[in-house]
Order: C-alpha cells, then sequence, then structure tokens
C-alpha cells in the first residue's frame, strides 16, 4: 500500500495567518484585546462575588456582598468608558465591590462600590492623597475619571 | 506562647501582622491591597505583634484565625501569610485633620499578642485613604 503524503506547503500554514501589518489590522487587534480584557475584568467580578456570599469570607468577620452591590458594580463596569484600563476586582470586609486601578503602591486608586449605590474612593499619587465619596447614576463620575487617567499618567 | 503578659503600649520599633486570609488582599507583584486593612466589623483592625514570638507560633496564631473560618465554612481555608508594619510607620500615618492611627496590644485569652490598629476616621473613603498608606507600606510575608 502506498501512502501519499501531502507536499510540505500544504501542511505548513503559519505563515499563511499572520495577522497583517496594517494600521487598520493594528487597530482590530487592539480593539480586539481590549474586549479580552473589559471580559476579564466581568469574570473576576462574578468570581469575587460568588467568593463572599457567605459571611466570615476574610475570617475577620466580614459581611457577604448582596446582589445589590453586584448589580451597581455590574453597571459600574459597563459604565466604564470602553478603553479605560481595567481595574482589578475585589471585596472589603463590610461587603463593598472594590475597583482597583494600580500602577505602584504609591500610585493606586481604588474605589468602593456599596449597596446603597455610593462609589467611596480613596487615591494615592506619590505624597498626593485625595478621598471622596460619588453617588454613582450609572455614569461614571468625571472626578473618577481623572483620576484613572492621572494614575496611569507619566 | 509567652508566659509573662505583654506590656499594653506597643513600641515603636515593633512589626505587627496582619494575616492574610484571601488571595486578593496580595497583588501578583506581591505588594499589599488596601482591603486587608478596612476595620469592619469593629472600629480598629486586628493584627498580631511579632514580639517574642518564633515564626512557627505566629503562624500557629494565623492559622488558628484561618481555621475558624474554616470550621464556619466547613472547609479548609489558607493562611497566605501576613501583610507586616511597623508600629513607627503606622504611627506616621493620619488624616487631613492631623490625627494618627495608633497600635495598641488587646490580648486575648487566645492570642496574648494581640493588638489592634486604630484611631480610624468614621468616613469610609477616609479610611480607604488611610488603608492605601498602610498598604503601601506593609511587606508581604508568605507562609513558610
Amino acid at each position: 500500500m502506498i501512502l501519499k503524503t501531502p507536499s510540505p506547503h500544504l501542511l505548513y500554514r503559519g505563515s499563511w495567518q499572520t495577522r497583517g501589518f496594517s494600521p487598520t489590522a493594528f487597530f482590530v487587534a487592539g480593539e480586539a484585546e481590549k474586549r479580552r480584557q473589559q471580559q476579564r475584568v466581568f469574570e473576576e467580578l462574578e468570581r469575587v462575588t460568588e467568593t463572599r456570599l457567605a459571611p466570615n469570607w476574610d475570617a475577620y468577620q466580614a459581611e457577604p456582598v448582596s446582589d445589590k452591590t453586584y448589580g451597581y458594580a455590574h453597571h459600574f463596569l459597563m459604565a466604564l468608558p470602553f478603553g479605560m484600563p481595567p481595574p482589578a476586582v475585589g471585596a472589603e470586609p463590610d461587603g463593598h465591590l472594590t475597583f482597583e486601578w494600580y500602577r505602584t503602591p504609591h500610585r493606586t486608586l481604588s474605589v468602593s462600590v456599596s449597596p446603597e449605590g455610593e462609589l467611596h474612593y480613596a487615591v494615592l499619587i506619590g505624597r498626593r492623597k485625595f478621598h471622596g465619596t460619588e453617588p454613582f447614576d450609572y455614569d461614571i463620575p468625571e472626578t473618577l475619571l481623572t483620576w484613572i487617567r492621572e494614575v496611569y499618567a507619566e | 506562647m509567652n508566659p509573662d503578659p505583654l506590656p499594653l503600649r506597643v513600641k515603636d520599633d515593633e512589626i505587627v501582622a496582619r494575616f492574610v486570609t484571601v488571595s486578593d488582599w496580595v497583588r501578583s507583584d506581591q505588594t499589599v491591597r488596601q482591603e486587608a486593612f478596612i476595620p469592619h466589623p469593629y472600629p480598629d483592625t486586628s493584627v498580631t505583634r511579632h514580639l517574642n514570638l518564633a515564626d512557627h507560633q505566629l503562624w500557629k496564631i494565623g492559622q488558628d484565625v484561618a481555621n475558624a473560618r474554616a470550621i464556619a465554612e466547613r472547609r479548609s481555608v489558607t493562611l497566605y501569610g501576613s501583610a507586616d508594619v511597623k508600629t513607627s510607620d503606622v504611627r506616621q500615618i493620619g488624616n487631613e485633620n492631623g490625627r494618627k492611627l495608633d497600635v495598641e496590644g488587646k490580648p486575648l485569652p487566645e492570642n496574648p499578642n494581640h493588638a489592634a490598629i486604630l484611631g480610624w476616621p468614621p468616613e469610609k473613603s477616609a479610611q480607604k485613604s488611610l488603608a492605601l498608606d498602610l498598604a503601601a507600606l506593609a511587606k508581604f510575608v508568605p507562609k513558610s
């Protein structure tokens, strides 16, 4: 029996499947990566919430994350302008969910989402410190957008 | 454990440990997040003084803290390590009103080295601001 071996150029496909080098190709690839990052943050929000549904999840008597808090946090993420750096997700012992934009320990913004729909934030930029509370009305307050940009500013 | 009670006054050069029982309190670069220090439900943050404790004794106390949760949840809970801060560093952290955080010995029957970081303001955002400062000065020590 004679086996026919296909010509090697028909098996090798690596060089035929490049992502392209045009500006448009780079733009499309960049946008796709941003969407993947955005999706990962939503998945992280799910994971963090699911592991904080029982009381005392931190061994220091933490409160569970409520449905309301999750709902506000989800809407907060939805409201983030596309292309903003993705935050890390966490939770605090009072049951607030947190979003953190971090560059260094001294260049960090942390936002807590409360079950009442308030956004408590604190930011550290070198020696400068600011904190405050903003209501969340399904738009990201301009103050927070400014701080996010400041954390990553050169 | 020490037979003699520790002085309640915590010296400036003492190190206090906040046991890390939640993995995402520590970032991938091994720095500590502010969530680890937010006080709740008590107005103080519970810590343990390193004073006179060998490493294995400190981890035993931390594991007991984690086990309390494990028993409640009927599953194993990991002690990831501790977020260590120097008392003098804690005492230099304050808010815009000039009020500083402090560390005070608060021994418990099961943990004579127990202490508390106190002086937290009541406003949540102000607490976060001080917790950011604390976290920036804290050093994560993985459980050995």
